[in-house]
């Protein structure tokens, strides 16, 4: 009874909200907002699955190849600057620099060197969403408790066992923030590169709906592009849950200092 | 077995200068690389040399157009970040304080924050243009909610023997929630503003350069159109360089603000 008046008081803004805006958008009758029912309509006459494999799935693969580069780069060259001293002096103030440029600036770039294809849209997401990871690994590594250093040394790890066992893990938690954002930036980055410079992808069919004022199909471009967001951000979540379960175990026990 | 017993001591401190020497080495390698690629096998492609870029700088900055397009773009960011900050607290305040409206809202936020703004760009272009407005839409839509929930948690954080202690001393409510809870959220509150800070600026440009609001984001989309490329790299570098004041802005912001708070107050001691 008490889980049911919990799930009560937290569904129904949700629930009143959506009500509304149905019988708020069936009798407004104003063309910026047209019903519900017509968006819906639209949003499963275009995705599901007319479009689905001429512009969902494109953009999809894009943002998933550009975001499994830049995590393994960016992880890779936050280990680097985060073990080597030398580099990190040299390279961490470009790095933060580059960090600073705006993702999407660099789109206009990317297309004047790489031209309109899938291959700009992979690179500039890798990119533009590698800075957060490296940053992110670069901050866990050095971050890294000196006694565990010290215990590896003692115990003379290989610097193999020393890099999967000691470093990377105790790192891990900093690392899955970082990929965290990553992989909203190479959304970010996918749908501006769509917007920017194509002829294919969510992105695209969404802003080619506002220009020629097929309102609904905006609707329900934005609608899809929203769901992406919110599903990428749960599914990272539930999955760094997993990862790091070890470490919320850790952290919930009160430590006996 | 001198070295078992006692650890070593470092003596020799790296000197300051080494550190910024390196750093200003490795700058320089890049640069020389990139130079030499833009000279040699990237010749008369889209690759300007580190010379051709500076000119193109040195000539921007004495445009008066250029100066008025990078005000617009800090404009945008700063009204918009305004705004959410305003917005985000004080609704922050009112759900973080009651309980009821905590539990309403959660799953509305929790649905609405992981939705990046250019999502709602195109609505935004249909209602406002291509125009400044557009752009402070945008951005309050992509800072807002980051703030409310700071603020939502740092209430929700706030410590019991405080308010305790406020209740027996006989402040009211609204006192209550104003001074006591407010100034202890600040550093959850300073958090979400530094997250929005960065954002803002990065819509702000998306704003321009997408939908094309006035801003250093449309000249970076005219230069392309116009085929400018050294003009391109000079936006770019120069939106990197304003990009780290936002990032690092923020950061002086937040020592002013929360001088008197433990976090920052540890931080000043080391």
């Amino acid at each position: 009874m008490r889980r049911i008046r919990s799930l009560a008081t937290q569904l129904w803004l949700p629930t009143l909200l959506v009500v509304s805006w149905w019988f708020w958008s069936a009798q407004a009758n104003l063309v910026f907002y047209p019903p519900l029912s017509v968006i819906l309509q639209r949003f499963q006459e275009l995705w599901l699955f007319d479009r689905f494999s001429t512009d969902v799935l494109p953009s999809l693969r894009n943002l998933l190849i550009g975001f499994a580069i830049s995590a393994i780069v960016g992880i890779a060259l936050g280990l680097l600057l985060g073990l080597s001293r030398g580099a990190r002096s040299a390279l961490e103030p470009i790095v933060h620099f580059l960090r600073s440029v705006p993702p999407v600036a660099l789109v206009p770039l990317a297309i004047l060197v790489l031209g309109f294809g899938p291959e700009m849209k992979i690179v500039i997401i890798a990119f533009s969403s590698l800075f957060a990871t490296l940053i992110a690994t670069l901050d866990g590594v050095r971050a890294s408790d000196p006694v565990m250093d010290e215990v590896s040394r003692v115990y003379r790890l290989s610097p193999k066992d020393k890099l999967f066992r000691v470093i990377l893990p105790g790192a891990a938690p900093q690392i899955l923030g970082g990929l965290q954002v990553s992989l909203m930036v190479s959304f970010i980055v996918m749908i501006t590169s769509e917007m920017l410079g194509s002829t294919e992808g969510i992105g695209y069919q969404t802003i080619l709906a506002q220009q020629t004022f097929a309102i609904p199909d905006m609707w329900a471009g934005m609608l899809l592009l929203g769901l992406l967001g919110y599903l990428f951000n749960l599914v990272f979540t539930l999955a760094e849950r997993r990862i790091l379960h070890w470490y919320t175990g850790m952290r919930a026990v009160p430590s006996n200092k | 077995m001198n070295s078992l017993a006692m650890p070593p001591i470092r003596i020799m401190r790296p000197a300051r200068f080494r550190p910024v020497a390196i750093a200003v080495l490795g700058a320089a390698l890049c640069a020389a690389a990139w130079e030499l690629a833009a000279r040699g096998p990237m010749a008369g492609g889209p690759f300007p040399t580190v010379g051709a870029i500076s000119i193109s700088m040195g000539e921007l900055s004495v445009r008066s157009a250029f100066w008025s397009s990078l005000g617009q773009t800090v404009l945008t960011a700063l009204v918009g970040l305004g705004i959410s900050i305003v917005i985000g607290v004080v609704f922050g305040l009112v759900i973080g304080l009651v309980d009821f409206a905590y539990r309403s809202t959660r799953v509305v936020l929790e649905i609405l924050k992981p939705i990046p703004a250019i999502v709602v760009m195109p609505l935004a272009l249909m209602l406002l243009g291509p125009s400044t407005e557009m752009g402070v839409l945008l951005v309050v839509f992509g800072c807002v909610w980051a703030i409310l929930i700071q603020t939502v948690t740092g209430v929700r954080d706030a410590d019991p023997v405080l308010l305790d202690t406020a209740r027996s001393f006989g402040l009211g409510r609204i006192r209550r929630a104003l001074q006591v809870v407010l100034p202890g959220a600040g550093a959850f509150i300073v958090t979400g503003v530094r997250i929005a800070c960065s954002a803002a600026f990065v819509i702000a440009v998306v704003s321009e350069l997408v939908g094309g609001a006035p801003g250093i984001g449309r000249d970076l989309f005219l230069a392309q159109g116009a085929g400018l490329y050294a003009e391109m790299y000079a936006l770019v570098v120069i939106s990197g360089a304003v990009g780290l004041v936002f990032n690092s802005g923020m950061r002086q912001v937040e020592k002013w603000a929360l001088h008197w708070h433990p976090s920052v107050r540890k931080e000043g001691q080391r």
